[in-house]
């Protein structure tokens, strides 16, 4: 059917060609760029030829270590202007390429190259504490402040959970009673009491036992035993002058002050809460794994129902997969529609993708109603292709409908929810549009931030092009992994089947 | 009929009937939020802010006209088309023929082509997305008809994955006969080959169309704003957020377009949605 081998070789490159350049050029090329820049500092504003040049710099620092015909190349495109500085026009790829490499030869390199650094501070939590989990605890309770009249159940727990000594625990029973499930600060340690009781004693030098009382906050902080602070508190010249019976009394409450001052550094130390952030990376894996999850469950029971025959199939076919046909952007501002207005005036709750406590159940929940259409669809394919004859035989066998499911359907429809599982899993991971349009630049605060936004957020709005592209290699392996895991899956049933 | 039978079939009955209502019910929930959507578009904003679960009293559609001409509509649909159109037919056109020729001329070389398309199906487009910001930059794409060859580019690898599994399918024989004839190979693709791949053409054009036209995120980092549908519908929102009125009106207005393509090709749609699915 040819002629030759040269137009056989012809033909099929004019055949492949259209599809193969654009490819290449659009695909291939800006992902080998993206691998690249992902090995440097790049901030994606910075051009990699330098648009200008000091005039003494350019003369003095540049020009004498090149080559002469280097020299003409960079005479040719940097031309001086009336303010005394180089600067070059807008040129063509080529020269710039040139170009770069003359430069990168007397070491200017405006794109640095740092390895793995890039990758390395993914992970760090120091450097980039917005990526990773975080379990941070958060402290409750501050020294300065008086003691809480209560500790709540919680926090309670908490405390007990933590590492106390025995004399802290018992420091701790005797300033806080136990009340319910709580604590409640015993009457007699209240700083108001003491304080009330300590200057109704006229006769005291209260400059001096002010002094001291600080000097005992200190001890408190220095973590000194009990006996070293009711000696200091005997050696106070003011309360030698007393009679004994007030002396007495002035050291219990100065010794309940102690107290007081060791139980608020106990509590500045331990009391506090778990401050437990999902990071761009837990909510990445939040997202995907609740999205598959309910997506692919709420699609398979709708497609178990739809293929029944009821009335009006089609049309309630076409209301489960409409969400699915609008954009992203459409849905997510339908829904922080419903949101900000709808949901408010119904239930009376007014802060709902504000919450950070509500707000990632509610991305779940509006990316499951825009996506459980598209699975339906499949799964009723899946449906349809099991033959007739199979289930009814069945039924005729007088299986139940459970075991006729778990028996005859499912295993039938193994290919289908393999497809949908990880397409799911895949476009879950994949996630932007949504959380862009609905929480957009809160969704660090309210810790909603799926990997794709993040990678957005540092290329665009921190101009950070090589961190981001690492990040999006970072994601790309992820990919990779797991649909290398769903080919092997796929391989070994087609070898049982 | 025996008392058992007809037991039977009562049952079986009320069954359905339960079955039918629950997910009557369920498609009730689901429409809810664009029920809402539509009811409030109708509303003035004095009437969301007193209630915005009431029904309108008087349709007025004032919000429409005022989101029509903010957003300029007609422009933006009219891009948004245009891009859809030509971006969906090269796609087609390119990768059916290098399909093609990758299935009917085997060896080494276009085995290793084929992978070399497939391979990019696994990388998301977030990977490579900064660079082609740049690479767009460079050669002025960023217009209407210079985002289509991207389109073509990254369109490309599923297609010509679609293409050549069905190909493969296909007997040679009637093109040998063409070619003892002495039809040239591209007559003999245009005419003969073409027409039978209509099937999996109608299931590529569908699930570009509607990936194409919904697109957000080239555009937004490519055109300048306002461009497609879907950037005029979020620079739209984000500046009227609190303005209910026009900004739900926005949402019909551009909802519409692809609602009605839904159901003019309904059929065509969730064939070719599930063809998509399992054969990639």
């Amino acid at each position: 059917m040819f002629r030759s081998k040269k137009t056989k070789a012809l033909t099929f490159a004019v055949f492949l060609a259209p599809a193969l350049l654009c490819y290449s050029l659009f695909f291939v090329y800006p992902l080998i760029q993206g691998v690249r820049y992902s090995f440097t500092d790049w901030n994606g504003i910075v051009p990699e030829v330098p648009i200008s040049f000091d005039k003494a710099e350019f003369e003095e620092r540049i020009l004498p270590r090149l080559a002469k015909t280097d020299q003409a190349a960079l005479i040719r495109v940097y031309a001086l202007d009336a303010e005394g500085v180089y600067k070059r026009e807008n040129l063509d790829p080529k020269t710039m390429a040139g170009l770069k490499s003359i430069f990168n030869s007397i070491g200017i390199t405006p794109i640095k190259f740092i390895g793995l650094d890039n990758y390395r501070e993914m992970f760090n939590s120091t450097l980039d504490p917005r990526f990773l989990p975080s379990f941070a605890t958060k402290k409750v309770f501050d020294k300065k402040e008086a003691l809480p009249a209560q500790i709540s159940a919680p926090h309670s727990k908490g405390l007990l959970k933590s590492r106390l000594g025995s004399e802290e625990r018992m420091l701790l029973d005797s300033v806080y009673s136990v009340d319910g499930g709580g604590r409640r600060l015993q009457e007699e340690y209240r700083e108001v009491t003491l304080f009330n009781l300590l200057y109704g004693y006229s006769s005291l030098d209260f400059d001096e036992i002010e002094a001291e009382l600080e000097q005992l906050k200190q001890m408190a902080a220095e973590h000194r035993s009990e006996q070293q602070a009711f000696a200091r508190i005997d050696g106070i010249k003011t309360l030698a002058a007393q009679n004994a019976e007030d002396r007495e009394a002035v050291r219990s409450i100065l010794s309940r002050y102690y107290k007081v001052f060791c139980t608020k550094e106990l509590l500045d130390q331990y009391l506090v809460e778990n401050d437990y952030r999902f990071g761009v990376i837990g909510f990445t894996l939040f997202f995907t794994l609740f999205n598959v999850i309910l997506a692919n469950l709420l699609a398979l029971v709708l497609a178990l129902i739809l293929d029944q025959k009821l009335r009006m199939s089609s049309l309630l076919r076409s209301i489960f997969f409409l969400p699915n046909i609008l954009s992203l952007v459409i849905v997510a501002f339908v829904w922080s529609f419903i949101f900000n207005r709808i949901l408010p005036s119904l239930t009376g709750i007014e802060v709902w993708l504000g919450s950070s406590r509500l707000a990632p159940y509610l991305v779940v929940f509006v990316a499951v109603w825009q996506g459980c259409g598209y699975l339906m669809i499949i799964y009723l394919a899946g449906l349809q292709s099991i033959p007739r004859n199979l289930r009814e035989a069945s039924s005729i066998d007088g299986a139940s409908p459970l075991k006729r499911f778990v028996h005859v359907t499912l295993p039938l429809m193994a290919p289908a929810i393999t497809i949908c599982l990880f397409w799911s899993m895949a476009n879950s991971l994949k996630t932007f549009d949504i959380v862009f349009a609905l929480v957009g630049n809160s969704s660090y605060v309210t810790d909603t931030t799926p990997i794709v936004l993040d990678i957005y957020f540092d290329a665009f709005n921190r101009n950070r092009f090589g961190y981001a592209t690492a990040k999006a290699i970072f994601l790309c392996g992820i990919i990779v992994f797991l649909t290398g895991i769903q080919l092997y899956f796929m391989k070994k049933r087609e070898t049982q089947l | 009929m025996s008392l058992a039978q007809k037991i039977k079939t009562i049952k079986k009955h009320i069954h359905l009937i339960v079955l039918q209502g629950i997910i009557t019910l369920a498609a009730i929930l689901f429409f809810i939020p664009v029920f809402f959507i539509i009811s409030n578009s109708f509303k003035t904003d004095a009437e969301i802010n007193l209630d915005p679960i009431a029904l309108p009293h008087v349709i007025n559609f004032n919000n429409y006209a005022m989101a029509w001409t903010t957003i300029d509509f007609p422009t933006a649909l009219l891009n948004t088309f245009i891009i859809t159109l030509v971006s969906t037919c090269g796609i087609v056109l390119f990768s059916s023929m290098a399909a093609y020729i990758l299935v009917r001329m085997p060896s080494k070389l276009s085995w290793l082509i084929y992978l070399f398309f497939v391979f990019s199906i696994l990388v998301p487009f977030q990977t490579f997305m900064i660079p082609l910001t740049m690479l767009s930059k460079d050669l002025g794409l960023q217009s209407i008809l210079g985002i289509v060859p991207i389109y073509w580019g990254l369109g490309c690898p599923v297609a010509v994955f679609l293409y050549h599994g069905f190909i493969k399918g296909i007997p040679k024989s009637l093109e040998e006969a063409a070619f003892v004839d002495g039809a040239s190979i591209f007559r003999v693709f245009f005419t003969i080959v073409f027409p039978l791949l209509t099937p999996i053409t109608a299931t590529v054009a569908i699930l570009n169309v509607l990936w194409i036209w919904n697109d957000f995120l080239l555009p937004l980092i490519i055109l300048p704003k306002q461009a497609t549908i879907q950037l005029a519908q979020y620079g739209f929102f984000s500046q009227f957020n609190r303005e209910y009125g026009p900004a739900t009106a926005s949402l019909v207005l551009s909802s519409i377009p692809i609602v009605l393509f839904y159901v003019a090709m309904q059929r065509f749609i969730v064939k070719g949605i599930t063809d998509g699915a399992i054969k990639s």
